[in-house]
């Protein structure tokens, strides 16, 4: 049975948005693709298969799609470093934040998105492997690799002390 | 403040934390769900799930119930002078027609 659309939009259009965001770095992009995410499940319901997952990673991988489209058509767009970083210089409660940001972002694609659908939204590695059509063993290692070059690049910001995680 | 050896799991993961993304636009859902509805507006439409067993349990009872309701509110009287079905009917026996005559005959 196919969830109702104001349902699904309640229950996950806060993730999706945080993911698309995460990827884009950009409000303004994050909120469009949001919207045509749902939109393409409106359209066309029928083409979602429970058999193949469920609808939580379906839409997101509506939505991972929609940013890799978007990657394509404007590569230009994503912010500039620089401007990420005069903001970090300006505000210091902020700069940990943007340091980690930039440092996800030179990170590659494939890597990136396992990295976020893992950590900041709380995927499994199966959910991941539906969401990106892969297998599990390649997104274990693809988030493996992610977070060993995340050890080093963010080696600079080592907390000092035991952080409360 | 900071020392520039490789990160453990464990600060790494602080650090991943560390990067807020903003919260979702109230007005997201707008464009594709119209303007918010009022809650009572729900009471029209909203549906609930209730498993057949369940369902099929509750109209029995709500039978039994109609029954038994119908049953009180009737005067035992009228319990007895029920209808008749063609199964209490039978032929009679021996027919002895009465004549009734009314107060005017007389004159």
């Amino acid at each position: 049975m196919r969830p109702a659309p104001e349902k699904l939009f309640d229950e996950h259009h806060r993730a999706v948005f945080g993911f698309i965001y995460r990827l884009t770095r950009r409000e303004d992009l994050a909120e469009d693709l949001t919207q045509e995410s749902f939109l393409a499940y409106m359209r066309s319901p029928e083409r979602f298969d429970h058999r193949r997952g469920s609808v939580k990673t379906y839409l997101f991988a509506i939505a991972r799609n929609l940013v890799l489209k978007q990657y394509r058509d404007h590569r230009a767009e994503a912010p500039l470093e620089e401007d990420r970083l005069q903001e970090a210089d300006r505000n210091f409660d902020t700069a940990l934040s943007i340091a980690v940001e930039l440092a996800i972002a030179a990170l590659p694609h494939l890597q990136q998105e396992a990295l976020i659908l893992f950590t900041y939204e709380g995927f499994t590695l199966e959910e991941i492997a539906s969401v990106t059509g892969s297998e599990v063993g390649t997104v274990k290692s693809r988030l493996h690799r992610a977070r060993e070059n995340l050890k080093r690049s963010l080696a600079p910001y080592k907390p000092v002390g035991e952080p409360h995680v | 403040m900071f020392e520039n050896d490789e990160l453990t799991d464990r600060e790494l993961d602080y650090l991943l934390k560390q990067w807020h993304a903003p919260g979702a636009p109230e007005g997201l859902g707008r464009f594709l769900l119209g303007p918010p509805k009022p809650w009572y507006s729900r009471l029209w439409t909203a549906s609930i799930r209730i498993p057949l067993p369940v369902a099929a349990v509750m109209l029995l009872l709500l039978g039994f119930l109609v029954v038994q309701l119908r049953r009180a509110e009737l005067p035992p009287a009228a319990i007895e002078n029920a209808p008749l079905g063609f199964k209490e009917l039978h032929p009679v026996a021996e027919f002895k027609p009465r004549i009734i005559r009314g107060a005017s005959a007389d004159n």
